[in-house]
């Protein structure tokens, strides 16, 4: 296996992020980073395996037992939350695309700001979006038209 | 990032992140009957995959693989306002982009004129340092990357498209890294692999049409349909042509964005839509409750 003491410019990236934690990988490849401007390796990331992955699935499905039943305006508190995690490092994220996989800053800067903004438009979005409708069912129509009890119509 | 949003403090196990690839842990994802949807943006063969697989645990699936957007340029069209408007169409993100207008449908009647005003529009693309911020065009993601848009331009020259400006290998001062030349191809048919295949770089293919019937039919004849531009000056005659076009976005003369238009597309660029209700819609299952 390559390591990460060759080089002291090397950022090495070993572990996941599962249940609210920062976890070393189980599985074991190891992939370079590599910057496209000269094709130096930059970085060497872990990569997780199917063990990880079903570690991250049993977190979000613990997790959805209690979440699932969080109201609009709890879920809203999140994305703004988010927002401002993801708000006060602009400046980092933008610097990682550039390094990472040479996008250019101008365009990068938007990326980023247009991400970040993506949490703000989806709590904007969910206060408008109506999660029930109702509308009158006409008994009387279906009085009219049944000739047996709706229950044993619906089978 | 995900050092960023650790710090907002969510409820464990709402966001998890697993670094690694896509057949091993993506593949899992797809398999595990604990998951009820998977919503991926990548290529058209990996998103039929997901489909496919996806079936045996009936998983819900949006996907976004990729485009091969038009940019129709109307008869009334002022170049020196449409055609740099093209161009960061063409060349957003180096080309690396799902939504990037890789096509060029100009009138016939006006060919010499656009031709024109690409060249004199050129050097305002400059290709350089990714941290410069007049720097227009970047390096690729890749050597793979590299070679592939390599591979694509040697088949737009042997398919007999003419190269108006760009062409094979590294641009001048840029020999080490993944750097191309933003490459502008004319007289293209459609049909040619240039003008149909995703190339994910900053190659444009310019179309001549001699109607705008023609134009519209060019543009939906594409097995994608992403994103499109309609570029003209009479807005009526472009709002009419921008809603015969099979693509989930459509703008109006200028790249732009809007946080709670969906995002998707029609025919292989994909099934769902993202942003706004839309995207909140497709994490969304309906129950009725009748008394």
């Amino acid at each position: 296996m390559k390591t990460a003491t060759s080089n002291a410019e090397i950022k090495t990236l070993t572990s996941h992020y599962i249940d609210g934690s920062f976890v070393e990988s189980h599985g074991r490849e190891v992939m370079d980073i590599v910057k496209p401007t000269n094709g130096q390796v930059i970085g060497r990331v872990t990569l997780g395996d199917e063990e990880d992955t079903k570690r991250a699935i049993a977190a979000a499905k613990s997790a959805f037992a209690t979440f699932g039943r969080s109201t609009k305006e709890e879920r809203a508190k999140i994305l703004r939350r988010l927002h401002e995690a993801a708000s006060a490092r602009v400046d980092d994220l933008t610097s990682a695309m550039v390094e990472e996989y040479g996008g250019i800053v101008q365009f990068a800067g938007l990326l980023v700001q247009s991400g970040i903004g993506a949490f703000l438009a989806a709590e904007q979005a969910l206060q408008d979006l109506p999660l029930t409708r109702s509308w009158d069912s006409r008994p009387e129509y279906w009085s009219r038209r049944c000739t047996r009890p709706i229950s044993r119509r619906v089978s | 990032m995900v050092e960023a949003l650790h710090e907002a403090d969510l409820p464990k196990g709402l966001l998890n992140v697993v670094t690694g690839r896509g057949n091993v842990v993506g593949a899992e994802l797809v398999r595990n009957p604990a998951v009820a949807k998977i919503s991926f943006t990548g290529s058209v063969g990996v998103g039929k995959s997901i489909m496919r697989d996806g079936a045996e645990t009936m998983k819900r699936v949006t996907l976004e693989p990729g485009g091969k957007s038009p940019t129709i340029l109307l008869d009334d069209a002022v170049l020196d306002q449409a055609i740099p408007s093209a161009l960061v169409m063409a060349f957003m993100n180096s080309g690396q982009a799902c939504a990037a207008g890789t096509r060029l449908l100009a009138p016939k009647s006006r060919f010499d004129q656009v031709k024109r005003a690409i060249l004199n529009a050129m050097p305002s693309f400059p290709v350089g340092d990714p941290a410069d911020p007049k720097t227009a065009v970047g390096p690729m993601v890749s050597q793979k990357q590299y070679d592939q848009i390599q591979s694509y331009i040697r088949k737009g020259i042997e398919q007999g498209a003419e190269l108006l400006v760009g062409g094979e290998g590294h641009p001048e001062g840029f020999e080490t890294g993944y750097f191309v030349k933003p490459t502008v191809f004319v007289n293209v048919k459609n049909d040619m692999t240039i003008a149909q295949e995703e190339i994910f770089g900053p190659v444009l293919s310019v179309i001549s049409y001699d109607f705008e019937e023609e134009a519209i039919q060019i543009a939906n004849d594409s097995k994608y349909g992403l994103h499109a531009a309609v570029l003209g000056t009479d807005l009526a005659r472009a709002r009419r042509v921008a809603t015969q076009i099979r693509a989930g976005r459509v703008v109006i003369n200028n790249m732009t964005d809007d946080p709670q238009a969906p995002w998707g597309g029609f025919k292989y660029s994909g099934i769902g839509r993202e942003y706004g209700r839309y995207g909140i819609e497709a994490f969304l299952k309906t129950r009725a409750i009748l008394e």
